[in-house]
């Protein structure tokens, strides 16, 4: 089999950076192959793919060593501009990287950059539309598409120029486990049926792990390359059913619930029961909430109570409502109806201002650069202290969020994921009663994942709540006490993980559909 | 009459991009050539009257029309500005203490009526920008963006999809400041609104360059380098003609800079590489509405441009040291009433 990639020796780092982001790799994709590209956030996942299609050096600068070699063609004398028929990419926030505004145009917008001629374009638009299933959002606006919508139209307006090469940083983000499984579904069948070489870096494995043929893995002691399995024997942080299956050295390696299967004999019985805690006092209590953004209704009676000690989970699709109850909660939105009461003692948000409900309760939005503006990590938390007119201990909620090395450098010159973690350093600093988050996990490896795990579970116990929106079944598996589940604007199913969890179509964790039962963590396996 | 603006309505015939382009640097003209308050409060009244008639149902046009609001409320800050720091004029109705440094001095109709004259200046381009990006789409707008030159096409790019993501991450900034408990009471309390503004602002328009570059903007024609002795020349050409350019512009002598300064464009625009021939799927039609709109938009151009020049007619106009009566050619008048083109052709919907 021919390379469609060759890298070699490849050395990158950026301008103003003191050490190599990519140092002295030496790797290769074969012409069809699936190769997956895993590491924690900042370890240069993204970066490497940057460099595949020239994108390092040309575009960001910085020192270059080494060759990329795709389809023939070195990056060294070849930008992005001039790869562009070779090698597609979907960046992780579709949303950022749309150049038109309409789905059809968005498509054909590299098409006509290469010239391609009116007709044969015509058709391209037509395949490609089809390929992934999207023909009925031709014409809609991009701005209105929902967000597993738009990462597919990302992928066809990559997919439209014929690419040989398709690169996708974090495709699966920001989508529902459903949007996922379309849209990994849609790269799968790519690759099996146009012999698509395909490079993706992921934190979630357990997605692509199925149809990866390689895996890259960028680790603190060097990058290790190889077959899948090969590298998943000795890879840290892996999913959680390859670590059960390492514990129980099931081989090969099972990388599909399917396979898993095979090696379970009695799945009910290895089920115990797993020890809940006990609410304590009412912290949140909402009653018969509504609200409506415009015309269209996005929350309908929604009635849901939180306690002291609890980590409350809410689930379910993307545009399900969670955000908005979120901001209702903290006061950014008004509803249409309904009462809202929280804090510690309980008292009604109706009237109050958003600033004196702070001090009630913290919340942490999809995007973590919204909220931190000051030169250095160590400024971004105590400012909160100073505006909330509290003294605060910033170093043990750093240190217990593992970025406690990081409060002498300036919060935007971190990673997503770092940065994810010193906003909710920065808003749980000074302890309020109750923390909300909205999708805390996004670009967060497994290890940064159980990180905020034992925060979050750390922080309810000490007789506060938290409340995460999350998209994330094994966080929410591993970390919460009770798991709400929207779907439509209305709370469907209120309970216990196993309740809610277990057995569900689009929500269970891989290890419920392996064993079935109230399985969903390790934890609860023996 | 046929709806024109339906930007949504994908089987409508829309006014092309093209046409609205004319239209827009046509409205641009008076702001920017006068302060004759009597052209200026018609180019104004003009814009207004179109950027009523479009829909704006889009995203775009709800980010547009909260940009508008702030650029407007702006404009009033302008005329303050003007009226306190500007103690020149014949018609003084008050006084600070001169002890106070910079506003000290008379307060003055002369400045009032110059603050006035030229925030309508201002609010013209702003509602005429506001009424040009509802109606556009921006997709058509970086199409039309010449492939030549790359680099100033992905920086027009950016521009024009900065304003919607803008006004959406400001309003993201804003809430989850006050969910930090912080209340904005001063101007120091701006910085932590300006920074992640300018933070994430910079990081969707790299990622929008990114998007362009790996998207084959601008691609080069096969088999060009464009890193010959000619291209050097070129860009020599291209500089020594600019800066003859700004002497002569310097020195007041208008057509000899005008031009070098074509020259130096001329060259700079040889100078770039030669880029891969694009197509487009939807070609731009020139339907009976562009057409209509693109001929009061030239009618409003040639009007205004030629009266001026021909006849000599006075553009100028000072509120200092005396504030007298504004000059008014009523052909000049006729001539920008050709820019309620795109507001006719709507018949009038909202």
């Amino acid at each position: 089999m021919t390379s469609a990639i060759h890298v070699d020796n490849l050395s990158f780092r950026f301008p103003t950076a003191a050490a190599d982001t990519v140092h002295a790799l030496d790797w290769q994709a074969e012409e069809g192959s699936v190769t997956l590209v895993v590491g924690p956030s900042g370890s240069g996942k993204s970066t490497f793919l940057r460099c595949l299609n020239g994108l390092a050096p040309h575009f960001h600068g910085g020192y270059f060593g080494g060759d990329v070699v795709v389809a023939g063609r070195n990056t060294r004398s070849n930008g992005p501009r001039e790869l562009a028929d070779l090698a597609g990419m979907v960046f992780q926030d579709p949303e950022a990287q749309f150049v038109t505004d309409r789905v059809d145009d968005e498509i054909v917008f590299g098409l006509e950059n290469l010239g391609i001629e009116p007709d044969r374009m015509r058709l391209r638009l037509e395949e490609t539309l089809d390929l992934l299933g999207i023909a009925a959002l031709r014409r809609r606006d991009v701005a209105t598409l929902s967000g597993g919508e738009r990462q597919r139209v990302a992928l066809a307006a990559a997919l439209a120029t014929a690419p040989s090469v398709l690169l996708l940083d974090e495709p699966t983000s920001q989508l529902d486990p459903l949007a996922a499984q379309d849209v990994l579904g849609a790269v799968e069948r790519l690759n099996a049926d146009l012999g698509l070489t395909v490079v993706i870096a992921e934190h979630r494995l357990d997605r692509v792990l199925p149809f990866a043929d390689k895996l890259l893995a960028f680790d603190p002691c060097g990058v290790r390359c190889g077959l899948t399995r090969e590298v998943l024997a000795n890879l840290h942080n892996v999913p959680p059913l390859i670590e059960y299956a390492r514990r129980c050295g099931w081989t090969p390696l099972p990388l599909t619930v399917r396979e898993a299967r095979k090696f379970v004999i009695s799945p009910a019985a290895l089920a115990p029961k797993r020890p809940r805690t006990i609410g304590g006092d009412l912290l949140l209590d909402v009653a018969g909430l509504s609200f409506r953004y415009d015309q269209q209704r996005v929350l309908r009676d929604v009635a849901l109570q939180g306690r002291e000690g609890e980590v409350v989970a809410l689930i379910g699709r993307n545009g399900s409502g969670k955000t908005t109850l979120l901001r209702l909660l903290m006061g950014l939105l008004r509803p249409e109806r309904g009462q809202i009461r929280l804090g510690r003692p309980i008292c009604d948000t109706r009237g109050r201002p958003v600033y004196d409900i702070a001090r009630s309760a913290g919340y942490v939005p999809q995007h973590p650069s919204s909220i931190l503006h000051q030169e250095t990590v160590r400024a971004e938390l105590e400012f909160t202290a100073r505006v909330q007119g509290r003294s605060a201990d910033i170093h043990p909620v750093l240190d217990a969020l593992g970025v406690g090395q990081y409060r002498d450098r300036n919060p935007l010159d971190l990673s997503g994921g770092e940065r994810q973690r010193v906003a909710l350093a920065a808003l749980a600093v000074t302890e309020p009663p109750l923390l909300l988050l909205d999708e805390p996990t996004r670009g967060l490896s497994a290890a940064e994942k159980r990180t905020l795990g034992d925060f979050l579970r750390g922080y309810s116990a000490t007789g506060r709540l938290v409340v995460v929106a999350s998209h994330d079944v094994d966080f929410v598996a591993e970390t919460a006490d009770r798991v709400i589940m929207l779907a439509d604007g209305e709370i469907v199913a209120d309970g216990a993980p196993e309740q809610v969890l277990a057995g569900s179509l689009a929500f269970a964790t891989q290890l419920n559909r392996v064993f079935g039962g109230t399985v969903l963590t390790l934890a609860d396996l023996p | 009459m046929k709806r024109l603006f339906a930007r949504d309505a994908v089987d409508s015939e829309p006014v092309n991009t093209v046409a609205w382009v004319f239209w827009f640097v046509a409205l641009a003209l008076p702001p920017l050539t006068t302060r004759n308050p009597l052209y200026l409060a018609l180019a104004f009244l003009i814009a207004s009257v179109v950027y009523l008639s479009l829909p704006k149902a889009g995203v775009a046009a709800r980010a547009w029309r909260l940009f508008l609001g702030v650029g407007l409320t702006l404009t009033v800050f302008s005329v303050a500005f003007n009226v306190l720091t500007v103690h020149v004029g014949d018609r003084v109705f008050g006084r600070i203490p001169s002890g106070i440094p910079i506003i000290g001095g008379n307060l003055t109709w002369n400045a009032v009526a110059y603050g006035l004259v030229s925030a309508m200046a201002i609010a013209t381009l702003l509602v005429g920008a506001a009424a040009f990006n509802t109606a556009v789409r921006h997709g058509d707008l970086v199409r039309l963006m010449p492939g030549s030159l790359a680099r100033l096409g992905i920086a027009g790019s950016i521009a024009l999809t900065m304003v919607p993501q803008t006004v959406a991450a400001g309003r993201d900034i804003i809430e989850a400041q006050r969910a930090r408990g912080h209340r904005l009471r001063s101007v120091r309390d701006a910085s932590s609104l300006l920074v992640p503004l300018l933070a994430v602002g910079l990081e969707r328009a790299v990622t929008l360059s990114e998007a362009l570059e790996v998207r084959g903007f601008g691609a080069p024609a096969t088999g060009v380098v464009g890193r010959g002795m000619r291209r050097r020349l070129l860009l020599l050409c291209a500089g020594l003609a600019l800066l003859a350019a700004l002497l002569a512009l310097g020195m007041g002598r208008f057509a000899p800079g005008v031009a070098a300064l074509g020259l130096a464009l001329l060259c700079g625009v040889q100078a770039a590489p030669a880029a891969a021939r694009r197509t487009r799927l939807r070609p731009v039609r020139w339907n009976e509405p562009s057409l209509f709109v693109l001929g009061g938009a030239g009618w409003a151009l040639l009007g205004f441009t030629a009266v001026t020049v021909f006849t000599g007619a006075e553009l100028a106009w000072d509120t200092f040291p005396r504030i007298g009566a504004p000059p008014f050619e009523p052909v000049i008048g006729l001539a920008l009433l050709g820019l309620l083109c795109p507001a006719l052709a709507s018949g009038g919907q909202q």
